[in-house]
């Protein structure tokens, strides 16, 4: 927990460093509030290093109070999976990204030693769903979709 | 000022409008009663949706929602001892307790009677604190502006994290995210690193999209499918005419909660969690039998649920007067408005007075709407919080962050940005930095720098900065407010440790 801590403030400290850089070249006004404000995070986030380095100096690492992760590895593969999702969105279009990044995630999260004849109804449930909810979507409440070649 | 009250009632009446309180108070008390889905999060992804209606329906749509999810996160707390939604904590006290001894439809009839009974007291405050307030708004100059966001700032930051540090970092990171695009004054475009679409700024809903709704898909993601085991209950004969008589021969015990409910919501970062937590604490301190509380009497369900239900119309309070929400559920609101094209101050309550009063009015239905749907809808919630369908369910909130994050502005650019902070909010998370300092630095971040550049501007003109700074009424007052919400953490802690030693 508190190497976490370190590492942050470093992270926090470095983009301090970038704002106030950048924030050089502005007007009067302009630059005023913002370096205002990387002045007090690159403070903050300084004493939040010296405070943790401390804790790790005197030995005084807490137990981290956050609910613990069963499952990382689902958790990293989802990530990759939205972020591969939303960049396949103007691509393939929507309906189709979707039903595939649907099925995937079943397949992920899905428990195992599950029949193949209930696999088979939940994805056809899957994809008639995704297809009645871009429809209600996009027919009667006229939201507009990211289009891509097909639909 | 005074609102039209015939157009408020027939705008309520308005069969559609009804039937919006309705779907949005259902909604919300089955998204309230599923751990792991939060109102914030309910409000987040359907803000994007309310664009296309009116903002009569939109608006009390999110009210019922509002009202619904924090009614709603009692059920799990009773019947499995985890809070819904973060406001049920206190509830899980004594709720738990009560099943444990075979009760649980007692919890769940306090419960609903003494949510609807705080949340009309919540809305009363709400319909008669707003317009005074909203006039004072008026009074508000740059300056006023200025110390208005510090302290809102300085009260989160000391408030809703766990280590006071992180939240003042929290806040400062958002303030700074809110510099990115064209300045106010001048003109500068900052901070865009050659990303056109950033000259705008960041998005506003969708970064609350992604700070609310991506982290708690990710670790229901993570918690894989959790069976929760629901002890069976039964609906049992005259118990809601016993409870009725019950609570209303405690009058001071409802009314005090919601007091503290709605103050608490008044107070911007605050939340529901702290509202009950604070209730609870209260009632014990001043019942004859503490001793009794958390081990499953009536009284502690009542103190926690009456508090945080008239916590959803006091965080509306400074929401709507003066553009500061009091909840995180209320920054998303803010959103909402802005969607609508309605600024928050003294402008709601006389150009949108119409649309406005309907949507505090429609908070009045909304709460006693709780009493019939919470006391019928029980057995089918605690059925369908037993099996939460993780592999349907997380894709389909990701398939609504998704549209609601394009649809705003059809703009692909919005969904990077809100999965960039989506997943930054989950690592921001695991090392407990709170989304909340930082989204309320998001958004009060241009209010602050336009109050701190005009009052400057001001300054030079009067040739005296110190004076608009400092000298005038309002400002000093909210100065020292600041001041004591600053230090008060520090004296919390003595007092704390004063207590801990006598005990």
């Amino acid at each position: 927990m508190v190497k976490k801590d370190v590492l942050a403030s470093l992270v926090l400290l470095g983009i301090s460093a970038i704002f106030w850089i950048q924030s050089r070249n502005f007007t009067k006004y302009g630059a005023l509030f913002p370096k205002i404000v990387t002045i007090i995070l690159g403070f903050l986030s300084f004493l939040l290093l010296i405070n943790s380095i401390v804790k790790i100096l005197k030995n005084k690492s807490k137990e981290s109070k956050v609910e613990k992760i069963q499952d990382a590895k689902s958790i990293v593969i989802s990530i990759i999976l939205i972020v591969a999702w939303a960049c396949f969105i103007n691509i393939l279009g929507f309906l189709t990204s979707s039903i595939i990044f649907f099925i995937i995630m079943y397949f992920l999260l899905v428990k195992k030693g599950i029949k193949l004849k209930k696999i088979v109804i939940n994805i056809i449930t899957i994809i008639i769903s995704i297809v009645v909810f871009y429809l209600f979507f996009s027919k009667v409440l006229k939201v507009p979709f990211p289009r891509g070649i097909l639909i | 000022m005074k609102p039209n009250i015939a157009s408020v009632l027939l705008n309520l009446l308005n069969p559609t409008n009804l039937l919006f309180i309705i779907i949005g108070v259902g909604a919300g008390i089955i998204v309230g009663a599923l751990p792991g889905l939060t109102a914030t999060m309910a409000i987040a992804l359907l803000v994007p949706f309310t664009f296309a209606m009116s903002p009569i329906k939109g608006l009390v749509l999110l009210g019922g929602i509002y009202t619904g999810a924090i009614y709603g996160g009692s059920f799990s707390a009773i019947l499995i001892n985890t809070p819904g939604t973060p406001s049920a904590i206190a509830t899980t006290f004594d709720g738990y307790a009560l099943t444990k001894k075979g009760e649980a439809y007692k919890a769940i009839v306090t419960a609903t009677i003494s949510s609807v009974i705080g949340g009309l007291i919540g809305v009363l405050f709400l319909i008669f604190l707003s317009p005074p307030l909203s006039r004072a708004s008026l009074k508000f100059g740059p300056p006023e502006f200025f110390w208005l966001t510090i302290f809102g700032l300085t009260i989160i930051a000391t408030l809703a994290s766990k280590s006071i540090l992180k939240g003042l970092i929290g806040g400062a990171f958002g303030l700074l995210i809110s510099t990115i695009g064209i300045s106010p004054i001048e003109g500068d475009v900052r901070f865009t690193f050659n990303i056109l679409s950033l000259q705008d700024g960041v998005g506003l809903i969708p970064a609350l999209i992604g700070f609310f709704c991506i982290p708690e898909i990710l670790n229901m993601i993570g918690r894989r499918e959790k069976n929760y085991n629901v002890i069976p209950y039964r609906k049992q004969k005259h118990v809601v005419a016993n409870v009725t008589r019950k609570l209303l021969k405690r009058p001071i015990l409802l009314i005090r909660s919601a007091i503290i409910g709605t103050f608490i919501g008044i107070i911007p970062g605050a939340g529901g969690n702290i509202a009950g937590m604070v209730s609870y604490n209260e009632a014990v301190r001043a019942s004859k039998f503490p001793k009794k509380f958390g081990r499953g009497i009536i009284e502690g369900v009542a103190a926690s649920e009456a508090s945080n239900n008239a916590e959803v119309a006091g965080s509306l309070i400074p929401l709507l007067t003066l553009g500061i929400p009091g909840a995180p559920p209320a920054a998303v609101l803010l959103g909402a408005l802005l969607l609508q094209g309605m600024r928050p101050g003294a402008e709601l309550f006389t150009v949108h007075g119409s649309v406005t009063y309907t949507f505090i009015f429609s908070l009045i239905l909304s709460n006693l709407l709780l009493l019939p749907m919470g006391i019928w809808s029980g057995k089918g919630i605690s059925k369908l919080i037993t099996h939460i369908p993780v592999p349907f369910l997380a894709p389909f909130i990701l398939f609504l962050t998704i549209i609601g994050s394009y649809s705003i502005n059809n703009n692909m650019f919005d969904v990077y940005v809100m999965l960039f902070f989506g997943v930054l909010s989950f690592i921001g998370k695991r090392i407990e930095f709170d989304p909340g300092p930082i989204v309320l630095g998001l958004i009060l971040g241009k209010i602050c720098e336009q109050g701190l550049v005009q009052a400057l501007l001001m300054g030079r003109a009067h040739h005296s900065i110190l004076k608009v700074f400092f000298a005038r009424p309002i400002s000093f007052t909210l100065i020292i407010l600041t001041a004591v919400s600053a230090v008060w953490p520090f004296i919390r802690d003595r007092i704390g440790k004063k207590v801990k030693k006598i005990w």
